[in-house]
């Protein structure tokens, strides 16, 4: 850790109480950025912030308890990162909900109008509520977008989360286009199979993902913040609609 | 320096300018040792000096290699290990570039010399390092040049793009193939980079731009800093993976 010079930039991130958006926020602090950790769950929050505490992240460490689903948390959340650190660089809308997969046909309106509420909804509010503050700013700055291997080799019985990861995979192309001048950079990070609760938590989840690995390995969540690291730095300003895949190899098989 | 590549070796075709020489100089800073193997005398002079000033010692080497004979590739893969001890990573970068020319108006044998340096010798120097990776087991990278024509084809340069679309899909093949040993196989995407194939086409570049996003050219350094971070021990299953900076290129 400590490779990339982040100091002096602020960094939010949805998610941010487990899994990959826990492992950017930690990541992102150790490398010297001041950090919003947004989550829905408080407990899971508190541990993280005790984590990014014990490694000395101190006072440039804020957690705000936010259900990325409702606009005026997520405004609420932007406004309060400005106000605690003076500006905001990067905004990273991680937050994301999976499912027990199931057939299509035995699959809910319910679970569907969920997963679409998180995971794309949830992703629109925090980019556009970003948005406004870096075009403000007018320095430029990074979006990032946690999609999914998913949204370029899709699994069967999870067609909600598919089209939702598919979608917000889809606008980050797209914003990378609509931004670019503003020299606001927007890259999909696309985890493959990945060490979270989320995967732990499901019986069989693991053993049947990992033979569509090549590499027979499942991810961990310290390479995604650690590519998350690189792209902050601005070693590479041009970078931008970028695919930041680790995946074992998953999609290209 | 910070020593993140430090005791890995690397061999970099095409590594005396342009890309390839933006990989070496990063590489070394990070402490990786290096054979540049390229085909112009006088850049590898100058890649040399420029690495020595930096401090590289006796971590660079430089072998004149030209990619489309294979026996040259090879020992420009024997001379890193004889040197380094071992082999980390190859880098296929040498490329041929051409003028834009209408498709009815190319020579053949320009077509043949696309291919025979693009694709073809990106084979020969990805075919004689997975050799040694596979032999070493311990893993490794092996990387190609492509191009974000290669995704988003320009006209009347339709050799180089297909050479480039070759390069993506055999470097595709390759990641699946090579994952059980552990080798990690990943693609360079430029958008269009400071080069000088690229900077010498008189109006190639404010053509070019106009379909470019961000309306900038993409600086070598920004794609060494993205093959640094893959060869790195932080990216352990990052494979298949294609490093596109392209300032949007292949995004509009």
């Amino acid at each position: 850790m400590g490779y990339y010079d982040l100091s002096g930039k602020t960094v939010l991130v949805t998610g941010a109480e487990t899994g990959i958006g826990r492992a950017i926020a930690l990541r992102a602090a150790a490398d010297g950025a001041s950090v919003t950790a947004a989550g829905i769950n408080r407990e899971g929050l508190a541990e993280t912030v005790e984590l990014a505490k014990a490694a000395g992240a101190g006072d440039r460490f804020l957690s705000l308890v936010v259900d990325v689903r409702e606009v005026a948390q997520v405004n609420g959340m932007v406004d309060d990162t400005v106000a605690k650190f003076g500006r905001l660089d990067a905004a990273i809308a991680n937050a994301g909900v999976m499912i027990q997969r199931r057939p299509f046909v035995e699959s809910t309106h319910e679970e569907w109008l969920h997963v679409l509420s998180v995971n794309l909804h949830g992703t629109f509010h925090t980019l556009q509520a970003a948005t406004r503050v870096l075009r403000k700013q007018g320095q430029g700055g990074d979006l990032l977008v946690t999609t999914s291997s998913n949204a370029v080799r899709p699994g069967p019985q999870a067609s909600s989360y598919v089209a939702s990861k598919g979608a917000i995979h889809q606008m980050v192309r797209a914003l990378a286009v609509e931004l670019a001048p503003l020299k606001i950079r927007v890259n999909a990070i696309v985890p493959g199979l990945t060490l979270t609760p989320g995967t732990i938590n499901r019986p069989g989840h693991i053993e049947r993902g990992l033979q569509g690995v090549p590499m027979g390995e499942i991810t961990m969540p310290e390479e995604i913040a650690a590519v998350v690291a690189f792209t902050l730095s601005g070693e590479a300003p041009h970078m931008t609609g970028t695919d930041l895949k680790v995946d074992g190899g998953r999609t290209s098989a | 320096m910070d020593g993140r590549l430090a005791g890995k070796a690397i061999m970099v075709t095409g590594g005396e300018s342009g890309i390839g020489r933006a990989i070496v100089l990063r590489c070394l800073r990070d402490g990786a040792s290096a054979t540049i193997a390229g085909i112009q005398q006088d850049d590898i002079d100058a890649t040399l000096a420029d690495a020595k000033a930096a401090g590289a010692g006796d971590r660079v080497q430089a072998i004149v290699t030209d990619v489309t004979k294979p026996e040259q590739v090879q020992a420009a893969v024997d001379a890193t290990v004889k040197k380094f001890g071992r082999l980390d990573a190859a880098i296929a970068n040498a490329g041929a570039f051409s003028a834009a020319t209408p498709f009815g108006e190319w020579d053949v044998a320009d077509w043949e010399r696309v291919v025979a340096v693009n694709l073809t010798g990106v084979f020969y120097v990805l075919h004689a390092a997975a050799k040694v990776l596979v032999a070493q087991g311990e893993g490794g990278s092996l990387l190609a040049t492509g191009s974000s024509t290669g995704i988003r084809p320009i006209p009347s340069l339709i050799p180089y793009v297909a050479t480039k679309g070759g390069v993506h899909m055999m470097l595709r093949g390759l990641a699946v193939e090579m994952a059980p040993h552990r080798i990690k196989v990943n693609t360079i995407v430029p958008g269009m980079a400071e080069t000088r194939p690229v900077m010498s086409q008189q109006g190639y570049v404010d053509a070019g731009l106009r379909a470019v996003p961000m309306g900038e050219i993409v600086q070598p350094d920004e794609l060494a800093a993205f093959v640094a971070f893959s060869l790195s021990d932080e990216a352990p299953h990052m494979t298949g993976t294609l490093l596109k900076v392209d300032a949007g290129r292949t995004s509009a």
